[in-house]
């Protein structure tokens, strides 16, 4: 048995951080992966889809249902055990487990009542004399591990750390038929664009898109496709259209003591020149670089002077123009500190009025300082939705080569500037990828807008990087799947969906758009699934 | 003029958990310079003028010399740590016993004791009070501002809904009744000039003080027993236009609960 609740008017099932408003009938509320399994078996049969959600976190309406039920994952929570491989320390999750929760665990060291997934692992990490963590750093720590497994979230720490991907160990999926696959990476590779797996008493075998996934960028354009792919990297980035992520292995890594810095420029142009400095620089070694423009400064002092208490930091200072949030390693403090004091004089700054924070509470309160400014945004535009119903958040999510990264923020501005919208930038200049969030005050100024957002998606994928660099695809992107695989690469795609979701039962609309409204004859036969006895 | 502030390292409460037998669970829990302290030390740092001087000290174990470190960081310009195993477990009169023995030997000369109002930890708000009488000097409490005259200061108290206004004397204790909710960020000149000032440890010997005045021994509280409280709350939504009606149903309810 499972829970179902019907959803009535209660609209928080019905959208996402996105704003994007959609409509389902029921909620399904499973606690273990048999109720999972259970949930899918029963719509599969009947052909009704489910759209995956947890913690509603997304910008881009992946958990946003467009029909249908939602799967809320929301019960299955919580830390199963710590194990250790070749490779390190793993933390075994149920899929809703959020990253603050991980984080907090991590950093008590309280592992009472979790299990030893590998002989004696729970005292050993406890005995580590560094506190270890999830380097992966979403912004959002409120996010559950399933949902960033199924986006391929990223952050700034990805500057160091690299996608979510690079840190997933193993993954259960419960498959749309209700059958489950337990897949660790290394297992289960394709042969050449041919793979082929096992789940319950089915065997999936299909041909992979004939393209390559651009991982030379920061990417979260979908699976990472490529050939002799690991099959786990079919799930991860699939927003859930593939199968539900019931259990997930992450790894973690030490934790090294850091001081967080924020350095003010008297302008964006000094800002962003002492970015690639430092970005180049072998003692400063930050492990996230962050710009905030001068617009977005000033979106915070306003924030301020409405509210004094709306983000816990002091003042800024007034001839600020522009910022640069990084951090630095404790260990190499001094060192680290007279190359900053070079750059900064380079680049007109003064460390007389930037902030340095090696406490927990200050480091903190710098996070809270950068994640103000999207979060504003959002409410602002939450704001709108009374008076404009139909308008949505619009930031861009482009990453581009280091070689690219003037000529795109030329663009940027250029394009923006001559159109007369005000916007603000910020975000991870360290992998050339800030958030460009216009700031819409009619839905005049939002058509204009989505134009040219959509000229900015051209300009990245023309220049070697990517529409989406962390925010996936969900419902509101799905555009851009096209503009950089090609109609045949989403159609290919498409394919492998119906392979394993023959009745399009899971998450329809995400990614790839409705898979099963393309007429079947387009199908060439290259893929089939096999019963296996019963 | 100079200055001698007393503060504390605590830990982050905003971090501390409760287990399941009602005791603190401190593992893995920061230690921070007290909000309360640092209030202050803001305030005489936001006084002070050209030649003063400003003392910091705190009595807690080695790794109290972090919120020290702080201090300098901030603005002291010298900082002792009052540190010794017969210390620990001292109350609040043994700590006050401690404090005021440093201050009699290392900062006599001093304008103004400075206190926060209270710890954020223990939050019982006596070592001002008694270190004052210990030192026989006037105390001034709930100090919101303060401003250095000639030969003494002007400080402005607030007494929940009153206000008075007072002339200090020199050598005068005072506590602040502040916190600041968005902190202090250091600038990172302030961090490279703070790391390179020197931190002064002195223990029991060099403050004088015998076995039986500090720490445990010297302490006349004693703890027979520590329960944990569970409160359970009955909510109860109402709906009153009336403000007048409102008030008398939450009297009524209060006197209900007694």
């Amino acid at each position: 048995m499972f829970t179902r609740e019907k959803i009535g008017r209660s609209e928080e099932y019905l959208t996402d951080e996105s704003k994007m408003t959609g409509h389902a009938s029921n909620v399904l509320l499973p606690m273990t992966e048999q109720e999972l399994r259970e949930i899918l078996r029963v719509y599969n049969s009947k052909g009704t889809p489910v759209t995956v959600a947890a913690m509603r976190t997304g910008v881009c309406g992946g958990s946003v249902p467009q029909g249908g039920d939602v799967l809320s994952l929301e019960r299955m929570t919580g830390v199963i055990g710590i194990g250790k491989d070749e490779r390190g320390y793993f933390l075994r999750a149920m899929p809703c487990t959020t990253l603050k929760d991980i984080d907090s665990i991590l950093a008590r060291r309280d592992f009472s009542g979790l299990a030893d997934i590998t002989e004696g692992a729970c005292e050993a990490l406890r005995n580590e004399p560094e506190t270890y963590f999830y380097p992966v750093d979403p912004t959002e720590m409120g996010g559950s591990i399933g949902g960033n497994i199924a986006t391929n979230a990223s952050g700034p720490r990805t500057y160091r750390y690299g996608p979510t991907r690079d840190w997933v160990r193993r993954i259960r999926v419960v498959m749309a038929d209700s059958a489950f696959a337990d897949i660790t990476r290394g297992e289960c590779r394709a042969e050449g664009r041919r793979m082929g797996f096992a789940a319950g008493r089915n065997y999936y075998s299909f041909d992979l898109p004939g393209y390559d996934f651009n991982g030379s960028v920061k990417n979260a354009a979908g699976p990472r496709i490529s050939e002799n792919m690991d099959l786990i990297d079919l799930f991860i980035g699939s927003e859930g259209i593939f199968g539900v992520i019931s259990e997930a292995d992450i790894y973690l890594a030490p934790r090294h003591p850091l001081i967080s810095v924020v350095l003010f420029f008297p302008d964006d142009a000094s800002a962003l020149s002492a970015a690639k400095d430092i970005r180049s620089d072998g003692i400063l070694d930050p492990e996230f670089l962050e710009f905030m423009d001068g617009k977005s400064l000033d979106l915070i002092r306003s924030l301020k002077k409405r509210d004094p208490l709306s983000i816990r930091v002091p003042a800024l200072p007034e001839p600020a123009g522009s910022a640069l949030f990084f951090d630095i390693r404790k260990s190499d403090a001094d060192a680290s500190f007279g190359r900053l004091a070079e750059i900064a004089g380079k680049h007109g700054a003064s460390l007389d009025v930037s902030w340095c924070g090696h406490e927990p509470a200050d480091i903190e309160r710098m996070r809270e300082l950068r994640h103000s400014i999207p979060k504003t945004i959002f409410e602002y535009v939450a704001s709108l939705k009374g008076e404009m119903p139909k308008i949505h958040k619009l930031g861009s999510d482009m990453a581009v080569p280091d070689a690219a990264a003037d000529e795109m923020m030329s663009f940027y501005r250029e394009k923006l500037d001559s159109a007369g919208l005000e916007y603000c930038m910020f975000g991870h200049i360290g992998n050339n990828h800030p958030h460009v969030e216009i700031i819409l005050k009619s839905m005049e100024e939002f058509g204009k807008a989505k134009a040219i957002y959509e000229e900015f998606a051209a300009k990245s994928a023309e220049l070697g990087g990517s529409p989406s660099a962390e925010h996936g695809i969900g419902k509101i992107k799905t555009q851009y799947m096209e503009l950089l695989y090609g109609r045949k690469g989403v159609e290919e795609l498409r394919k492998v969906k119906r392979i394993l979701d023959p009745n399009g039962i899971l998450c329809p609309g995400n990614m790839i758009g409705r898979s099963h409204e393309i007429c079947r004859s387009c199908e060439t036969g290259a893929g089939h699934l096999r019963s296996q006895g019963g | 003029m100079k200055y001698a502030v007393a503060v504390k390292q605590v830990p982050d409460t905003s971090e501390v958990r409760v287990d399941e037998n009602g005791s603190l669970v401190r593992a893995g829990v920061p230690s921070i310079l007290d909000p309360y302290c640092e209030y202050a030390l803001r305030k005489i740092e936001g006084i002070r003028k050209e030649g003063d001087e400003i003392v910091a000290f705190t009595m807690g174990p080695p790794q109290a010399s972090e919120a020290l470190r702080r201090c300098l960081c901030l603005g002291a310009d010298r900082a002792y740590l009052i540190s010794d195993p017969a210390f620990a477990g001292a109350d609040v009169w043994a700590t006050s016993r401690a404090l005021a023995a440093f201050i009699q030997r290392y900062a006599c000369d001093s304008d103004l004791i400075v206190f926060g109002a209270r710890s954020s930890d223990g939050e019982t708000g006596q070592v001002p009070f008694e270190t004052a009488q210990l030192l026989s000097v006037q105390q001034f409490v709930y100090v919101a501002d303060l401003s250095p005259e000639k030969d003494s200061f002007v400080c402005r108290q607030i007494y929940g809904d009153s206000e008075r206004t007072c002339r200090v004397p020199r050598g005068s204790a005072v506590s602040f009744g502040g916190v600041d909710p968005c902190g202090t960020l250091m600038s990172i000149s302030d961090r490279i000039s703070g790391g390179k000032k020197t931190i002064e440890t002195l223990g029991r010997v060099e403050l004088g003080l015998g076995l039986y005045s500090v720490g445990l021994k010297g302490s006349k509280t004693r703890i027979v027993r520590t329960d944990s409280s569970v409160i359970r709350r009955k909510n109860r939504k109402a709906v009153i236009n009336n403000p007048g009606r409102a008030a008398e149903l939450i009297l009524d309810e209060m006197g209900a609960g007694r």
